[in-house]
């Protein structure tokens, strides 16, 4: 007996000191799809990109589909076949848990530009897949901006303070988007004489105080601000069907802003879907993959009925800073 | 409303008619005094009976006349007494241990299943839970609890989850106080030391109106009384952790008391193991006491109380030089603790022989800690630099309330329970403190010293005020028809100290009713039905994966109000062979509404946000679902076999879009068998097996690319998006493990001594906790954490 529980004891403890075991699980995979992605905006062309999914856990990445057939329709008539522009391959990063490669992807395109509040409908058909993937989105309507002040003295010149107001549609519920976006190309002189080559182009840090603009400054607790980033996305559910007011400081030490030649604010107006997209977007990107500290994960919205991706729209208008 | 009085008073009225006499009394253990619970006292010439109440309070009115009334309670002696019925009459049911019984098992004493009224109630008595092989070795009440048919559970969880309701709509009550952590090392364990507890009885539908507050169930445990006769004592060493409990007289037959420890010891063998530098915390103790002290016998007073905490910590040391005049001295302090105080005193008095009244004042108290410091000393040669930095989170809810129950029996036909209560609470939702010093020595004068102590992510304190009244009558109609008719009024308020003028929000009223019938279709058949609409004021925050002591308890505020639900459930229930064995089958449907949960993406150990802006509200809830009960009361042999059929679903408008998807704890099936066996006075054994199919989980199921994104310099590129498909819409595998354990007990002298061995999971299934995803090879693939595999475990117990 004793000899016993001894032997008990100390396999007790062996095994207390590690419970953990980790073992392969087989988890089911849905098999792959067509995938339909397109920005559809009033001052471009329509284009979209076609590709495949794989399984979760396929020994393969999404591909690029270059002999799709793909039909736009608008408001219910088709306005023509989208083909793919074989002689434009964009280099494209693909960025991912674990993934990071750049292959060409090609673009299906038809020359025709979206009209504010028509429905734009594509449908595609692919010979690897027996469903017709089919997305359709609403272009929002213009937007009339007024009363446009900018104060370059602002904080003593460091930052430029962008006052504008619009009208918000109080028949529907609007989501909106603003970034600043900055263009520039400088050349500097390093200290051993030679000069460097600088090329901008992308987004600049604004601030603001709007209570619409989701709380992003938690650690910054010397900034005045309650949201700092360069891009922002919201609705209109505090200021539904009336008259808006934004300001934005724009930071003008930073080299992004002095430098560039072309500085401007996108300000756009958003389709349900297109709010739905880039939001639960930037949650999926934000909250990861599957963790058991993770909190649940954050699907990504799509509107492709037999398929997967999304057919989104806005409506962008700019406001020059510089 | 005003039928259902008229109805209640002509039913009253016409069974007061006959001038009658009172028998009571209090239904106690000859041995200890301990009062007995639910022991069935009846007349045999009228057909009529009632149970003791929780406090062994028994009360039966009958004609004037000559009477021979039988006590009876399984596994004691019953008493049977000739009662000349002239004039009240007091008469104390002191029950002795049953000679035939006690070579048995004795498993439980209450009313049979087919005789209660209520539907959907099962208890467990103590001495049953101890004799099921546990973790470790490590007797566990709750553990128990989720053995139950229409109990699922999560591995290493002490969490449980009723008829697809979420943890906190369990109302956990020790002696009456509501406990709202009662997990050990993150659920491992429960909080409640069985030594302690007398009996552990759990409801999970057709709720008596006295509930109110919570959806899904009710789960009483109470304490122990203490010994009136005799100091008892009762030790035990295991593997993880010892227990102590004594209980004795202070006064013989007056005054009692119970003292009952634990603690765990797994920092004390790791402590010689670790670096002079580093100092070793982990550990957790719970603490019971009791007093109680009989006045007379129309007045006895109890005075409970618990304490229990979880404290991990861990302090480092380091000391550098570099003998040229730098030397630096670094202490690094981590902690995460957490725990419960609660206390209670209650009051019981007699207005009469009829009306028993029981007083209560509670204090409940969970909070959590979780910090980190650095102090650091450089040593330059301009002096000392001084940097001092402190990081703090905490979190809790605090109770203070009082209660009056009244128990009024004016005749075998109505046993009328009637009170109030009213209880505040104290939410702290979250704060993180941070606190920086950092100062330099006066002769640098290139830095200036910093000095910052502030609040951040605060999420203000939130009081409410919760009370009720209730009234419910258990009536007899006949012999057959009983049922139990009630009606809860609940009124709920919170204050929200978040502005300078506190604001009382609207005052929210509910009502609701309850209802529970039981028609007898012969002496071993019957049939029972219950409705019950039921409101929970409070909400529990849970990140989704698993729980944590950090999920936040909150109130029912104008942005998450209220929880509501209703539930209906209908059973046949029969005892075979002479009532050894008792069968129910059980269905029920659960509709719930106002569920919060976190937002997608949130995860509270990483986000900054505050609840508010968190969550989910506005969810709905069902779940039906079909259980299957059969318990082996009597015997050597006992147990019981518990099986689920069952759906659970939620919506939330954000989530999964705005479609039904399955709760996590979503079951189809779900198996319990538990057995134990008594070979003779030396030797018993006990067998567990468990089946569930597996939790409901997000996963991905296929990957593909967003749309096109530009960055900077024309730069384009894409992201690699996982797709869930719906929410929960994959599936663990299955759950199941096989616990055995074996007791030897031996009868010396001065005291009784048992050796107890087990195996927990014995042929070491690899049961899924959680599922993540990794790369083998470069190709990605999905992955199971299992927590236990095979523990053996030993403990000596002593009695004496």
């Amino acid at each position: 007996m004793n000899n016993f529980i001894k032997i008990t004891f100390i396999l007790s403890l062996i095994v207390s000191c590690d419970l953990e075991t980790v073992i392969d699980l087989e988890i089911p995979q849905d098999p792959p799809m067509i995938v339909l992605n397109g920005v559809l905006d009033t001052d471009t062309t329509i284009s979209v990109i076609i590709s495949n999914s794989v399984g979760a856990f396929s020994n393969t990445n999404p591909a690029f589909l270059p002999n799709a057939e793909a039909f736009l329709f608008e408001n219910n008539s088709l306005v023509g076949q989208i083909s793919p522009d074989t002689d434009t391959a964009y280099q494209v990063n693909v960025y991912g848990d674990g993934l990071q490669i750049t292959y060409p992807m090609y673009v299906y395109k038809i020359n025709h530009n979206p009209t504010k509040n028509f429905t734009y409908r594509i449908e595609v058909n692919h010979p690897a897949f027996n469903e017709t993937a089919v997305a359709e989105t609403k272009i929002p309507d213009d937007i009339n901006i007024f009363n446009i002040d900018i104060d370059t003295t602002f904080d003593g010149g460091d930052r430029t303070r962008l006052n504008f107001s619009f009208n918000d549609d109080g028949t529907a519920r609007n989501y909106y988007r603003i970034r600043v976006f900055a263009q520039c190309s400088k050349s500097f002189e390093d200290e051993y004489g030679y000069f460097d080559e600088y090329y901008w182009d992308g987004d600049v840090d604004f601030s603001s105080n709007d209570p619409s603009f989701p709380q992003t400054n938690f650690f910054e607790l010397d900034e005045p601000y309650s949201f700092i980033g360069d891009e922002v996305i919201f609705s209109d559910a505090l200021f539904d069907g009336q008259e808006k007011n934004i300001i934005l400081d724009i930071e003008t030490y930073e080299y992004k802003f002095s430098y560039c030649d072309t500085v401007n604010i996108e300000f756009s107006t958003f389709s349900e879907d297109t709010y739905s997209y880039y939001t639960s977007l930037e949650s999926h990107l934000e909250s990861g993959e599957v963790d058991i500290f993770g909190g649940e994960v954050v699907s990504v919205y799509t509107n492709v009925q037999n398929g997967l991706g999304a057919l989104i729209s806005r409506n962008t208008q700019i406001i020059p800073l510089k | 409303m005003r039928a259902f009085f008229v109805i209640f008073l002509f039913l009253f009225h016409i069974s007061t008619l006959a001038q009658k006499y009172t028998i009571s009394g209090y239904a106690s253990d000859f041995e200890t005094g301990e009062s007995i619970i639910g022991a069935n006292i009846f007349s045999n010439d009228y057909s009529a009976g009632v149970s003791s109440n929780k406090y062994g309070f028994y009360s039966i009115t009958l004609d004037e006349g000559v009477h021979v009334i039988s006590f009876k309670f399984i596994g004691y002696e019953t008493i049977t007494k000739e009662f000349n019925l002239n004039k009240d009459i007091e008469f104390n049911a002191e029950f002795k241990l049953s000679n035939i019984v006690t070579d048995e098992v004795t498993v439980t004493g209450k009313a049979n299943v087919v005789q209660r009224t209520e539907t959907s109630v099962i208890e467990i008595p103590i001495q049953q839970i101890k004799s099921i092989p546990a973790l470790m070795g490590e007797v566990d009440v709750l553990k128990a609890v989720q053995l139950l048919p229409g109990v699922q559970s999560s591995e290493g969880t002490s969490g449980f989850y009723v008829r697809g309701g979420s943890p906190d709509q369990n109302l956990i009550l020790m002696d009456g106080v509501p406990v709202y952590n009662v997990s050990h090392i993150g659920g491992l364990f429960s909080v409640f030391n069985a030594d302690a507890i007398k009996n552990v009885r759990l409801t999970k539908g057709g709720f008596p109106a006295r509930y109110g507050g919570r959806l899904s169930s009710v789960l009483e445990i109470d304490m122990k009384d203490g010994n009136m006769k005799e100091y008892k004592a009762d030790a035990t060493v295991g593997l993880i952790s010892s227990k102590l409990m004594i209980e004795g007289p202070i006064i013989k037959d007056k005054t009692s008391f119970i003292v009952a420890g634990r603690r765990t010891y797994i920092d004390l063998f790791v402590r010689p193991f670790m670096p002079n530098n580093t100092d070793l915390t982990l550990h957790f103790y719970d603490l019971n006491a009791k007093v109680n002290h009989r006045f007379s016998r129309k007045d006895r007073l109890f005075i409970s109380a618990y304490a229990g905490d979880d404290i991990f910590a861990v302090d480092f040391t380091e000391n550098f030089s570099n003998g040229s005049g730098f030397n630096e001295d670094t202490r690094l302090i981590a902690g995460l603790g957490y725990g419960n105080i609660t206390s209670t005193i209650r009051w019981n008095h007699l207005f009469g022989d009829k009306l028993f009244s029981n007083t209560t004042l509670i204090y409940s108290k969970y909070q959590f800690n979780t910090g980190f410091g650095v102090e650091s000393t450089l040593g330059t040669t301009l002096g000392n630099e001084n940097y001092d930095i402190d990081f703090g989170y905490k979190s809790g809810i605090e109770d203070i309330g009082g209660r009056i129950d009244f128990d009024y029996t004016p005749n075998p036909n109505h046993d009328i329970k009637f009170g109030v209560s009213f209880t505040n609470h104290n939410f702290t939702p979250g704060q993180n403190d941070l606190s920086i010093n950092v100062s330099y020595p006066p002769a640098d004068t290139s830095n200036i010293n910093i000095s910052v102590d502030t609040t951040l992510f605060f999420s203000p304190q939130v009081k409410a005020n919760e009370a009720f009244f209730y009234f419910e009558d258990n009536i007899k109609f006949t012999n057959r028809l009983k049922a139990n008719i009630g009606v809860h009024f609940g009124i709920y308020n919170s204050l929200n100290f978040r502005s300078v003028v506190n604001q009382f929000s609207d005052t929210d009223i509910s009502f609701e009713p309850r209802l529970s019938v039981r028609y007898l279709l012969s002496d071993t058949w019957s049939a029972k039905a219950s409705y019950a609409k039921m409101r929970q004021n409070i909400h529990l925050l849970s990140n989704s994966s698993v729980g944590f002591p950090s999920d936040l308890w909150l109130p029912a505020v104008d942005a998450a109000p209220s929880q509501n639900s209703e539930q209906i459930a209908a059973s046949i229930n029969t005892e075979l062979l002479n009532g050894e064995i008792e069968v129910s089958l059980e269905g029920y449907y659960k509709t719930m509404n106002n569920l919060i949960t976190y937002e997608a993406g949130y995860s509270n150990l990483q986000s900054t946000e505050s609840w508010e802006n968190s969550i989910e509200i506005g969810g709905e809830g069902e779940s039906y679902g079909l259980e299957l009960f059969i318990q082996k009361q009597k015997g050597k042999t006992t147990g019981w076999i518990g099986y689920t059929l069952s759906w659970s679903n939620r919506k939330f408008d954000n989530i999964n879009q705005g479609n039904w998807y399955p709760y996590k704890y979503d079951r189809r099936n779900d198996l319990s068998i538990v057995l134990n066996h008594k070979f003779n006075d030396k030797w018993d054994l006990g067998l567990t097996w468990v089946y569930g199919t597996g939790n409901a989980i997000t996963f991905p199921r296929s990957t593909y690319f967003s749309t096109l994104q530009s960055g900077r310099n024309d730069n384009f590129y894409v992201w690699n998006i996982e797709s869930y498909g719906d929410r929960n819409s994959v599936r663990l595998p299955s759950y199941h493990r096989l616990d055995f354990g074996v007791n030897r007990h031996s009868q010396k002298k001065n005291y009784k001594g048992t050796w107890s061995f087990g195996a927990y999971n014995l042929y070491n299934r690899k049961n899924p906790f959680f599922a993540y995803l990794a790369y083998q090879n470069t190709r990605r693939v999905a992955k199971q954490v299992s927590l236990f595999p095979i523990i053996p475990s030993v403990s000596y117990r002593i009695q004496f």
